[in-house]
């Protein structure tokens, strides 16, 4: 059996004070059966009106895009489940598809009415090179480090 | 009233103005019951010197009179994806396990100011990526509720902020901050029965929290009470010159009035008739039918509404996490900060390598789905089109919040929060993670598409002793309403916050 000494801060006030109201279970119970108005909640799922583009053919997705994308994600797609995932999740933002956006402007940001605020073109901050090079991992006298640049990401062909 | 919310920030503050408490004191009983909890594992780190220390300068500053804001003294926990300065920060990831930020978010940093003693870092799906907190470094989070919480049987917390609610609903600290970009904050608050507060976007400043999708991340507040969720809202938020997505309007402080002060007679509630999704538990329907009732009963006109492209949002919601978890995650390369591989052939070599290393498989999926959905060929067919169907989403809101010619707007959006009561993690874990978000998220993720504020708060307890919430969402800025109607709805339903504990008491 799990032992757990469960303490709270109840516990201190009841050593401290010994006029806290006891804790006691609501005065009026609630019947959640009992409804004193027609209810607006509907009683059964609301089937939705939007064009689902569900399509089960397989997604097919050739060596050189996955490639591609383990070179822009410097992630390597290392497994038949990882693969299954990015296709079901492709398949699942094929779902909108359908959904007629002729006109709508896309939106970027909940803020778009507000301007952007810039701040004065002014040093308000900075000298903390010895607070960020402190949590690199490698550095050398005032210098990243790392290793040669000028060699291609090797790829195993797929 | 409940008795245990008589302690609730207010009242406790009040003590320690009046010498029944002392901060100290406090302070060391939560980091004793934090270990004795453990099993729980809602920390990622404790920083029990520190505290120690903010509780002591605490209670010097009551001994003198003068605590620096209402805060002062009140135990808190932080979600691990907010960079706190001499405390690791590491998005429960390897890539980020020995990160000590070198400043504070301003989150954080608020919170400080105004007094508040940080017990800890909590546990997280890695990056924030989950809504389970099962995906951790350190291990899943488990919730306190849980008829059984040994071997694997237990409930979930809900995620991906498992850790800050776990923490609260444990009774380990008054308040804690969690995320929330998709329901991150109200969804683990639903299945630990505390309040998950998300407010509208823009309103709590982002700096220094470790971004995830920046177009609908905002700070989440976990507390056991609206009150309190108040008092943390009224520290943390407001414009912040470090972040320039924050709303510049200033701020003004919440004040709510007493539970008997609240008149619901010309309020207009929504039940938006799309939020009744298949797989909706049969509890939650009655649940949300009978506080429909409630309010109706005060007075309140209710009426069914429709946010007709609600059951497009999980897809745009996932096309637009993945797309920008892309982007973001390109940070991450071992050089400037974070896990760097042993692998020095070449740049290319060291960052792949440090990336495959501290990545798991969650998030590497993410990022490589991203970049197919941003790929140039793919870019308008997905991630455009994806954000102009948000715009739709954004404006049915809009639509309900406005009053028209025809219809009458709506003040408050009443739904459930999540499906179902908290499920067995044996469940959970049997499902994959697009799965566990696309189920968990449905009725939270149009809140962060269009920006709005919403809170997450509990209302009774399924059969099986689990507790079952409801959401209410209002729009942009307003807080002080929404809040209104979640505290009266909190005065009826009675609540009890911790009787988990007394649960686990009783047994033990």
């Amino acid at each position: 059996m799990l032992q757990i000494s469960a303490r709270f801060y109840c516990k201190i006030a009841k050593q401290q004070i010994s006029e806290l109201p006891k804790i006691s279970k609501p005065s009026k119970l609630l019947d959640f059966k009992q409804l004193h108005h027609p209810t607006k909640v509907p009683q059964t799922p609301v089937p939705t009106a939007f064009p689902d583009a569900t399509n089960n053919s397989e997604i097919e997705i050739d060596a050189k895009t996955i490639q591609l994308l383990e070179r822009l994600s410097l992630v390597d797609l290392d497994s038949e489940q990882a693969l299954a995932t990015l296709k079901s999740s492709i398949q699942f933002a094929d779902k909108i598809e359908h959904i007629d956006t002729h006109n709508v402007r896309p939106l970027y940001t909940v803020l778009e009415h507000q301007q952007l605020q810039l701040r004065n073109d002014r040093v308000a901050e900075g000298d903390c090179r010895e607070q960020l090079l402190r949590i690199a991992k490698v550095t050398d006298e005032d210098y990243y480090v790392s290793p040669p640049g000028n060699i291609p990401l090797e790829q195993l062909d797929k | 009233m409940r008795g245990h919310m008589k302690l609730g920030i207010k009242q406790l503050t009040a003590g320690y103005i009046n010498g029944q408490f002392s901060p100290k004191a406090v302070t060391e009983q939560a980091l004793k019951d934090a270990k004795n909890l453990k099993t729980l594992n809602a920390f990622a780190c404790l920083a029990p010197e520190q505290a120690l220390q903010q509780a002591e300068d605490s209670t010097e500053r009551y001994a003198q009179q003068k605590p620096i804001g209402g805060l002062d003294g009140i135990t808190i926990a932080i979600k691990d994806n907010f960079c706190t300065s001499n405390l690791p920060t590491t998005c429960a990831s390897r890539m980020l396990k020995d990160f000590v930020p070198p400043y504070d978010a301003t989150v954080a940093d608020r919170l400080r100011a105004a007094g508040a003693i940080l017990l800890g870092k909590t546990n997280m799906d890695q990056f924030a990526m989950g809504a389970g907190t099962v995906d951790s470094i350190y291990g899943p989070t488990k919730n306190i509720w849980s008829e059984d919480l040994s071997q694997d049987n237990w409930r979930i917390a809900g995620g991906s902020s498992g850790g800050s609610a776990s923490a609260v609903a444990a009774g380990l600290c008054y308040a804690a901050i969690g995320s929330d970009t998709g329901g991150s904050t109200r969804n683990p608050a639903s299945y630990c029965g505390v309040i998950g507060l998300k407010p509208t976007y823009g309103l709590c400043s982002r700096h220094g929290l470790i971004p995830l999708v920046n177009s609908m991340d905002v700070p989440g507040i976990v507390t056991r009470s609206i009150s309190d969720s108040v008092e943390i809202l009224n520290a943390v938020a407001g414009p912040d010159h470090l972040d320039s997505t924050t709303i510049q309007k200033s701020f003004k402080r919440l004040q709510l009035p007493e539970v008997d002060q609240i008149d619901l007679r010309s309020l207009r509630i929504g039940i938006p008739k799309e939020y009744h999704c298949e797989g909706l538990t049969a509890e939650v329907l009655e649940t949300w039918t009978k506080v429909a009732d409630l309010l109706e009963c005060a007075g309140a006109h209710v009426q069914q509404v429709s946010l007709p492209n609600t059951a497009s949002s999980i897809f745009v919601y996932s096309i637009l996490n993945q797309c920008e978890v892309a982007s973001n995650m390109a940070r991450y390369d071992g050089i400037e900060y974070g896990h760097r591989s042993e692998d020095e052939r070449s740049t290319e070599q060291l960052y792949a390598q440090s990336r495959a290393e501290g990545f798991n498989q969650v998030v590497k999926t993410r990022i490589l789905t991203g970049n197919f959905l941003l790929l140039r060929k793919n870019y308008e067919h997905y991630f455009e089109k994806a954000l102009r169907v948000r715009r739709l989403i954004a404006d049915d809101f809009a639509k309900v919040f406005k009053p028209s010619a025809t219809e009458h707007k709506v003040d408050i959006l009443l739904t459930p929060t999540t499906l179902s009561d908290a499920p067995l993690y044996k469940d959970f874990a049997s499902l994959s993670n697009r799965d566990q978000c696309a189920v968990q998220d449905f009725c939270t993720q149009p809140a962060n598409m269009a920006g709005i504020p919403a809170v997450s708060l509990p209302v009774r307890l399924s059969k099986a002793g689990l507790p079952l919430s409801l959401q209410l969402m209002s729009n942009h800025l307003n807080e002080q309403l929404l809040l209104t109607v979640a505290r009266w709805i909190e005065a009826q339903v009675e609540f009890d916050c911790l009787e988990s504990l007394e649960k686990h008491v009783a047994r033990d």
